[in-house]
């Protein structure tokens, strides 16, 4: 009984025919799962896949930040745009708050993507398509998508990773022949990636070039994630507009103005949190590794960007 | 101390009952801060009213996970392993004085953790996915919580101890006992591994530790996160089987069958926790496709042994009483009207048919790539913890008022109302969830038109309804679980006392009468119900791989 | 060709799931074992009469063994759950030199 002792012969009670008979039909239903799930594996074309290689978020912030440098063919919102070869290594780097780069792929061809975080973990979405997968800093996950279906996808973040989660959103572009580029605004995409004029020193550089290699660093480096140029400013102050104005900050706890300059700029980068703009308290700034000539670059072109 | 109850017989230890009764309160508040919390969540993710800023949600889903999910959860299961291990061996219980220290220690848990969530400090998750970093007063609370529950757990093994050296239960113990000692082993497996993965997270937030690993941080976590859970199912299914002989005088038509099922959850339920880590980098295929199946599916057997047992226990019996005509007249013809039995009834459903099946479908390795991290993925365990673990809770309290609190129920018209009206509003809630969750629609997300980012992602549009109608589902839940907390609180405080068996509400019924020998089916109704739900299953099951299948190629 | 080639590389991940679910199966076998004993052999054998033997069935005394149960429970999991998991989780490659280069020259 279930609250007393069990009755005399419990154990070598014999099982009810029915009950018999669902037990065999249960286990007979567990060995074809047990079965489905591997047989899948041969068969079936979705897998998660089994590779994996251990990184470092630096490292693979690097991979990354060279493969747009070589591949780049555009820009959308700030956000790199990439047009792999079929069969090629993609790499997809997670960061808080966004996913880059943006990707045109051809229907029915393979794409090795390379997927990690700069941080910390993200969820990798492709809707409406709605296919999940987990990613981790430290380690790149080396999954073959072949897309079957084109249209515009967007990949979302959907493990939390702070403030700006809703925020963190993609884009993928699958394409079957070369006009359908036109239906998402990318015709004007160069055939060839652009080469960054990454080695020419600044010195030698005129405003108007400073201010291009500026904007591409915008994109690069993931200022975009935060900083819009749309005037809008959910989780930063938005740069348009931003050259010359007097801002409200917090520094050492009190309030105090302080003009936008260049030195101003510069602090902001190497020193984000010794002066935080009002309003944008609860989403700091990380500190991104810019050289001088980088800091230089991307001022002349938050110049560009007065009303 | 012993007083022996004048309604069922038993004897009962004074200092286990005041245990029982400390762990239950706690029990219950923490479920009231949890569904305070859910409420507040539900009207937040319901965008046209989009209640909470995006900080307070993410605050609020930690707390409501942790309340939900351990607090509640486990303080009840200490009050049930208690009253298990002693009320229903009739034996004494073993230390009192680490009884209290165990009870102290998870008190003085859930006050840390909850106070530091709440200050702001630990908007991590209920998961607490490294690198993000909590204060270490979260880890610690936890820490504290979790010392606690593994100081009772081992307190019930004591009690099990002492009851065999005194022969207090003959040979084998009770079916319910062997089941809550199924659950008291898969929470040591719990505990365990929450300790060997909290205590190095907590010196890592103190700045001893330099680094943890993110992976082993997720596999190890899920050790803790999903065995937690499956202490719940086997405390369920236990509590199943103690409702059948209380409200219909049934026990298991073969124990030999239902004690085998519990020794193959100890087995194999926990390797399950793997089907967290399916579309997770890192560990292999093979893997992960052996423990999602817990070993070939055989905890799954387990499941479909009691989803056989626990309905045909009932059904045995009141075809003994005399309920013999049809296939279905032992369930018209049952106890409705006592809410324990229509609780129980309804849970079995409820985590039968919307929990069981998309828990094992969403375990699939292959098919879990079309929900990870998606809502269906709380649709899914709404369908278990909730409707199955939880409503079963809200069951057996109304037996344990009247006969360990000793109080009569206040509002028992309301009682029987209250199981119907939670089971509506959580299986809309669940079948919605895990509706829009295959529509793509994220969990743990705030806003779903993606307001400052560079792109937007607009839903298919029937997500409209299905948010509607998880709105809907969410607020009869909210209130059915409000009007339980009442009656609970009013009655075990205020009350009328309990005299003896004339101010039983609830009937306790004797025996069901035995039979020599039994011919052909002992349960034709139950064997229809199971071929029903294996249909259902089936049916879900080609539903999904389809929809895999329909996705780009992907290994 | 491409085909031929295809195949064979699905044949590998064939030669190494396959065999290892036969692997598999065998411990799972050696585990579904006393599952198997206490109810299909039992069913099947209910009509050998056993007189009352003074020992108790060896599935019998496992299953009242709490503590027994407690020790497989949790040496089951930390084996192929823990351990399985930590050691390949430990034993990850770094990405490939070809990789580094084609991006890095």
């Amino acid at each position: 009984m279930s609250l007393y002792s069990p009755a005399e012969g419990w154990f070598d009670k014999k099982v009810a025919k029915d009950e018999k008979m669902w037990m065999v039909i249960a286990l007979i239903l567990c060995i074809v799962l047990f079965v489905w799930m591997v047989l899948w594996h041969v068969y079936g074309k979705q897998n998660p896949s089994s590779t994996t290689y251990r990184t470092s978020t630096a490292e693979f912030a690097k991979l990354s930040e060279a493969y747009i440098k070589q591949n780049m063919v555009g820009m959308d919102n700030g956000i790199p745009v990439v047009r792999p070869k079929p069969n090629s290594d993609v790499f997809v780097m997670g960061e808080m708050w966004r996913w880059s780069p943006v990707m045109v792929l051809q229907k029915d061809q393979s794409y090795k993507f390379h997927i990690s975080s700069k941080d910390v973990m993200h969820g990798f979405s492709i809707q409406p398509v709605n296919m999940n997968f987990q990613v981790f800093p430290g380690y790149d996950y080396v999954l073959t998508f072949k897309p079957t279906e084109p249209g515009e996808y967007k990949i979302i973040c959907n493990e939390f990773c702070g403030i700006g989660h809703h925020a963190m959103i993609g884009k993928i572009v699958v394409i079957e022949k070369e006009e359908d580029l036109k239906l998402y605004g990318y015709e004007k995409l160069k055939k060839a990636p652009d080469p960054l004029p990454s080695k020419v020193s600044t010195a030698t550089m005129t405003e108007a070039e400073k201010a291009t290699a500026g904007e591409q660093l915008y994109t690069l480096k993931g200022c975009a994630a935060c900083h819009k140029t749309d005037n809008t400013s959910q989780l930063a102050p938005s740069w348009k507009g931003l050259f010359g104005k007097e801002e409200s900050v917090m520094e050492n706890g009190s309030k105090t103005s302080v003009k936008v300059d260049e030195s101003y700029i510069k602090e902001s980068i190497k020193e984000p949190t010794k002066k935080i703009t009002i309003g944008f308290e609860k989403t700091p700034m990380p500190v991104f590794p810019l050289t001088d000539d980088e800091i230089d670059q991307i001022t002349s072109y938050i110049k560009t960007l007065s009303n | 101390m012993f007083r022996t109850c004048d309604i069922t017989g038993f004897k009962v230890d004074l200092s286990s009952e005041k245990l029982i009764r400390a762990n239950a309160v706690f029990a219950v508040i923490s479920l009231l801060l949890a569904v305070t919390a859910a409420i507040l969540l539900v009207f937040t993710r319901y965008q046209p009213v989009h209640l909470l800023g995006a900080e307070w949600y993410y605050r609020l889903v930690t707390f409501h996970g942790l309340n939900a999910l351990i607090f509640w959860i486990i303080f009840f299961e200490i009050a049930g392993l208690y009253f298990g291990s002693t009320v229903i061996l009739n034996t004494k219980f073993c230390s009192p004085r680490w009884g209290w220290i165990a009870f102290g220690l998870m008190v003085a848990g859930l006050v840390m953790s909850n106070v530091i969530i709440l200050m702001g400090k630990a908007d991590v998750m209920l998961t607490s996915y490294t690198p993000l970093k909590a204060h270490p007063l979260y880890y610690l609370g936890i820490i504290l919580f979790a010392v606690g529950a593994l100081i009772a757990v081992t307190l019930f093994f004591g009690n099990l101890m002492i009851a065999r050296r005194d022969k207090a239960y003959g040979d084998t113990m009770p079916l319910f006992t062997y089941g809550l000692m199924t659950a008291a082993i898969i929470a040591v497996i719990t505990l365990a591994s929450g300790a060997l993965i909290y205590i190095p997270t907590f010196l890592w937030s103190l700045g001893l530790v330099q680094n943890i690993d993110p992976a082993m941080y997720k596999l190890i976590w899920w050790g803790l996160g999903h065995s937690s859970q499956q202490i719940n199912v086997a405390a369920m299914v236990s509590i199943w089987y103690m409702v059948s002989f209380l409200s219909v005088g049934g026990t298991s038509i073969n124990e030999r069958v239902s004690r085998s099922a519990f020794v193959l959850y100890i087995l194999f339920i926990c390797l399950a926790s793997a089907h967290h880590l399916l579309t997770d980098p890192g560990v292999s295929s093979a893997w992960k496709v052996w423990n999602t199946s817990y070993a070939m599916y055989l905890a799954v057997l387990a499941s479909m042994i009691h989803a056989f047992a626990v309905p045909s226990s009932f059904e045995s019996a009141q075809r003994r009483w005399g309920y013999n005509k049809g296939l279905f007249q032992w369930l018209s013809k049952a106890p409705w009207g006592n809410p324990a039995f229509s609780s129980i009834i309804l849970a079995i459903i409820g985590f039968g048919f919307i929990g069981g099946t998309t828990g094992v479908i969403f375990g699939m390795e292959q098919t879990n790539i079309i929900v990870h991290n998606t809502i269906a993925i709380p649709g899914h365990f709404k369908g278990t913890v909730v409707i199955g673990t939880t409503l079963t809770f809200m069951g057996i309290t109304y037996y344990l008022i009247p006969l360990i609190f000793r109080r009569k129920i206040v509002g028992y018209g309301w009682a029987k109302w209250q199981p119907w009206l939670f089971f509506i509003g959580i299986a809309l809630l669940s079948i919605a969830m895990i509706v829009l969750g295959q529509l793509g629609v994220p969990r743990r997300h705030w806003d779903s038109s993606f307001s400052g980012g560079p792109f937007t992602h607009n839903f298919n549009p029937a997500v409209d309804f299905f948010w509607a109608l998880m709105m809907l589902g969410g607020v009869l839940a909210f209130l059915s679980t409000i009007i339980w907390i009442l009656i609970v609180v009013i009655s075990v405080f205020f009350g009328p006392k309990v005299n003896g068996p004339q101010d039983m509400q609830l009937n306790i019924s004797p025996l069901a009468p035995q039979v020599k020998e039994h011919k052909g089916f002992e349960a034709p109704g139950t064997l229809v119900l199971t071929m029903i739900f294996l249909l259902v299953f089936i049916a879900l099951f080609f539903l999904n791989w389809k929809w895999l299948a329909a996705t780009w190629n992907v290994n | 060709m491409l085909l031929y080639l295809q195949k064979i590389r699905k044949g590998i991940f064939c030669n190494i799931i396959i065999p290892f679910c036969f692997l598999s199966n065998g411990m799972g076998v050696s585990f579904m074992f006393p599952a198997y004993f206490i109810t299909k052999n039992q069913i099947i054998m209910e009509n050998d009469k056993k007189e009352e033997s003074k020992k108790t069935p060896f599935s019998r005394m496992i299953m009242d063994d709490f503590m027994l149960l407690m020790f497989l429970g949790v040496t089951i999991y930390a084996i192929f759950y823990l351990l399985w998991g930590v050691m390949e989780l430990s034993n990850l490659p770094a990405i490939p030199e070809e990789i580094k280069a084609a991006l890095l020259k």
